[in-house]
């Protein structure tokens, strides 16, 4: 569930950007819609069908707070809770040991997925001039499918968001019969089985300062993550097929096959040297600017490989400079991708845990906090926050689409 | 106003040599067509002298000025050589209207807002695309966008106007109009015109000379009627001309000053030329163009009937003689049956003999049949 829209998002630029030409080809030629699934566009897609599935798998491997949250009640242990525990309970030694275990399995991957689709490159290429898009028929199937999909979506969407706020509500945990706001509004300390909970959620100065906190980190992530992803983007597509072109993409890909809590992990060691830095915002800055410059970096470079040359040639001609040219006439046109550049490692920052569990600390960061009350197993604050997380991420997400026109989903594969 | 210069231009790629040592000067005024086949590295010199492509060795000067040079280290920016450039597929910005195409360039340039309306309206009214002010480029058809396309390049008044291409997206009968414009607004402009195509046609009818290139080098650089009549060698006899010049191969003997002996079709003719040549080996190739292969009854040559391709105004007659099929063009709607015999003649003095190894022209003149 959690990757899902990861997926979509990936395989729709990719089926987006296939020529309905080379279906209507088949078409033409008799072949039935099964056949035509079967025979052309799977093949044609397999590369970036197989390279998603790769990197989804490689992510989920190093996942942490889905598994924490989920699987560290019934003793599903993953490399990552273990990871953390490991350095809980200071065995940093064989931390490091599965840091790199973590990574050789994301190197690995790396290496599968470039043999798979490397050799297939030219198909991954296929880029859509053709503009008509024929829908299927699929008639009365086509109901049946959306009503599966929207149950699908109301099931694992909206559901969690409703139980969100009702157990947060919640005077006894689980108990929905007596519902209270206490947990949201108290002014008075809050006691709960005879511990001491703090202040009611919206007078809770802790938490408000978590919330500033993983807002102020996810701004600046985004901010010097999207820029550069717009400005990799350029440097990609301006010298396309060159080596240093396929060398700086791939380079911006690396962080994202090392596993998340690696990568925390690593970042430890270093500040573990230099204590200076030790578990300040800068560090939370650049650990996370490194973690997501891979996605800003990816969707910029589609976004301008799709823009001729030409475009940009043609603003050169009549003198404008290079910022102009940027401002005015390369980040307007794809202005969807680029702003998705930026909304995604700000959307993915404020919900990052596994990324800065081992350097924040517990009161800088709201998810760190969410970690905390979890673990203190104070559901209803837990929850409480988890709503106030989605809601400030729908927020923005709001806002941002409303003041550019732009939204994430259609960023990633183009318009 | 401007003239341009390219001094021994060389473009390499790795181990390709897209251009190779080339020398063109191109005068004030004129409307330079670059023609050849794809990939014979036109749009890479045009892109050169526009300076979005940087030369690996050579010069060139616009208007007196140094642009590039690879000696001297010199390389103006495109921006500043005050140039227009017309893009294959227009180019224009999907995400303005057709007025803020237009005036992009004048606001680069800081003219003043009242100026820069003055000019985007003139121009559209040039156009006459005034109607789609506000639409955008994808809400304007093929045409319709190239001549905003137009308009954006000639707002600011560029010296020199370069164009790749600019016709080849658009249908037959528009590109027809749209010849019919370029050179009106040849005219009308006063500017310089370098256009590269890969059409002979369109070379042909709009330039005032052209540049015939293959492979990176130039072949001939003349006014559209010489490169026509007086092809320097077989590459461009066959290039340029549609249907595509008869080139048979045949046999030649000097027999007197500016004459000699052919033997073609298995029979013999005598070529005489206006002045002297040489014949550096008895293996030659005749070219002759379909109009002067004149079909009638009272012909002196024999041969039958392959194929009729009338086209209305103009009918392509295609005659097998020996084993060689050529093509004779007449005026009108003419239907003969196949495999029928009929007889035609060499005619005209602009019959053209080749050097058959190296392809290059030696004389021309007329052929009588002895």
């Amino acid at each position: 569930m959690h990757y899902a829209p990861f997926a979509y998002i990936l395989m729709g630029g990719v089926l987006r950007n296939m020529d309905a030409n080379l279906e209507e080809a088949a078409t033409i030629l008799k072949a039935d819609r099964l056949r035509i699934i079967w025979k052309v566009t799977l093949p044609i897609v397999l590369p970036s069908m197989i390279s998603t599935v790769l990197l989804v798998f490689s992510s989920s491997m190093a996942s942490f707070s889905v598994p924490n949250f989920i699987g560290s009640p019934g003793n599903f242990f993953v490399l990552s809770t273990m990871l953390k525990s490991l350095y809980t309970s200071s065995f940093s030694g064989q931390a490091f040991v599965m840091t790199l275990v973590l990574i050789l399995f994301g190197i690995g991957f790396l290496l599968l997925n470039h043999l798979v689709v490397g050799k297939r490159k030219s198909f991954t290429t296929v880029t859509g001039k053709s503009g008509q898009v024929s829908y299927i028929r699929m008639g009365k199937i086509n109901i049946f499918i959306s009503v599966v999909l929207i149950l699908f979506l109301v099931l694992f969407a909206i559901m969690p968001l409703v139980s969100f706020a009702l157990e947060s509500l919640c005077l006894v945990q689980g108990d929905y019969s007596k519902l209270t706001f206490r947990y949201w509004i108290s002014h008075e300390e809050i006691t709960d089985l005879s511990r001491s909970v703090g202040k009611g959620l919206l007078f809770n100065l802790r938490l408000w300062g978590a919330l500033w906190g993983s807002v102020k980190l996810s701004v600046v992530v985004a901010l010097i993550v999207g820029t550069s992803g717009f400005l990799i983007g350029y440097g990609v597509a301006r010298k396309r097929g060159s080596k240093i072109a396929d060398a700086v993409s791939n380079f911006a890909f690396f962080p994202y096959l090392i596993p998340t809590m690696a990568f925390g992990s690593i970042w430890l060691a270093v500040t573990s040297r230099i204590p200076l830095l030790r578990g300040t915002f800068l560090i939370l800055v650049i650990v996370g600017a490194i973690k997501y410059l891979p996605f800003a970096s990816r969707s910029g470079t589609s976004a301008m490989m799709q823009l001729s040359g030409e475009i940009e040639e043609a603003a050169v001609i009549v003198g404008a400079p290079w910022f102009t040219r940027m401002t005015r006439i390369l980040f307007p046109i794809q202005k969807s991708s680029f702003i998705s550049g930026y909304l995604l490692p700000f959307v993915s920052c404020m919900r990052e845990l596994s990324l800065f569990v081992l350097l924040a600390d517990k009161d800088s960061l709201v998810t760190m906090l969410l970690s905390f009350y979890d673990e203190a197993n104070i559901s209803q604050m837990s929850n409480g926050v988890n709503l106030l997380i989605i809601i400030v991420v729908l927020l923005v997400n709001f806002v941002v689409n409303k003041l550019t026109g732009a939204s994430i989903d259609k960023g990633i594969g183009g318009n | 106003m401007p003239e341009i210069i390219l001094r021994n231009i060389t473009k390499r790629w790795n181990d390709f040599v897209a251009v190779k040592d080339l020398c063109l000067t191109i005068e004030d005024g004129a409307f330079v067509t670059l023609l050849g086949p794809s990939g014979c590295g036109k749009t890479t010199t045009l892109r050169m002298i526009a300076g979005l492509e940087a030369p690996t060795t050579g010069d060139i000067l616009i208007d007196g000025v140094m642009v590039f040079s690879s000696e001297k280290g010199i390389n103006i920016s495109a921006a500043k050589r005050d140039v227009g450039f017309l893009f294959q597929n227009y180019a224009l910005w999907p995400h303005m209207t057709v007025y803020q195409n237009i005036a992009f360039g004048l606001e680069t340039l800081k003219w003043d807002k009242p100026a820069i309306k003055g000019r985007v309206q003139e121009m559209m009214e040039t156009m006459k695309i005034t109607q789609f002010v506000n639409r955008y480029p994808s809400e304007l058809s093929g045409g319709q966008q190239q001549r905003v396309a137009i308009a954006r390049t000639l707002a600011p008044k560029p010296k020199v106007l370069f164009m790749d291409e600019p016709l080849s997206n658009l249908d037959a009968k528009l590109r027809g109009e749209m010849r019919t414009e370029l050179k009106r607004l040849h005219v009308d402009t006063g500017s310089t015109f370098v256009y590269v195509t890969h059409d002979q046609l369109e070379a042909m009818t709009l330039a005032t000379r052209i540049c015939l290139m293959n492979e990176g080098v130039i072949q001939q650089y003349d006014p559209p009627l010489t490169v026509y009549e007086q092809p320097v060698n077989v590459f461009v006899a066959d290039f340029v001309g549609n249907p595509t010049m008869n080139i048979v191969s045949g046999r030649a003997s000097k027999s007197a000053n500016a004459k000699a002996e052919l033997q073609i079709f298995g029979q013999r003719f005598e070529f005489s030329s206006a002045s002297d040549f040489d014949l550096p080996s008895t293996d030659v190739s005749i070219g002759i163009r379909p109009e002067f292969l004149p079909i009638s009854d009272s012909g002196r040559i024999r041969g039958l009937i392959y194929s009729t391709l009338p086209a209305g105004m103009e009918t392509t007659v295609k005659i097998k003689i020996g084993d060689a099929i050529l093509s004779s063009v007449m005026f009108g709607s003419v239907d003969y049956k196949v495999d029928s015999e009929i007889r035609f003649d060499i005619f005209g003095n602009k019959i053209l003999l080749f050097d058959k190894e190296s392809g290059r022209n030696l004389a021309f003149g007329s052929v009588r049949i002895i």
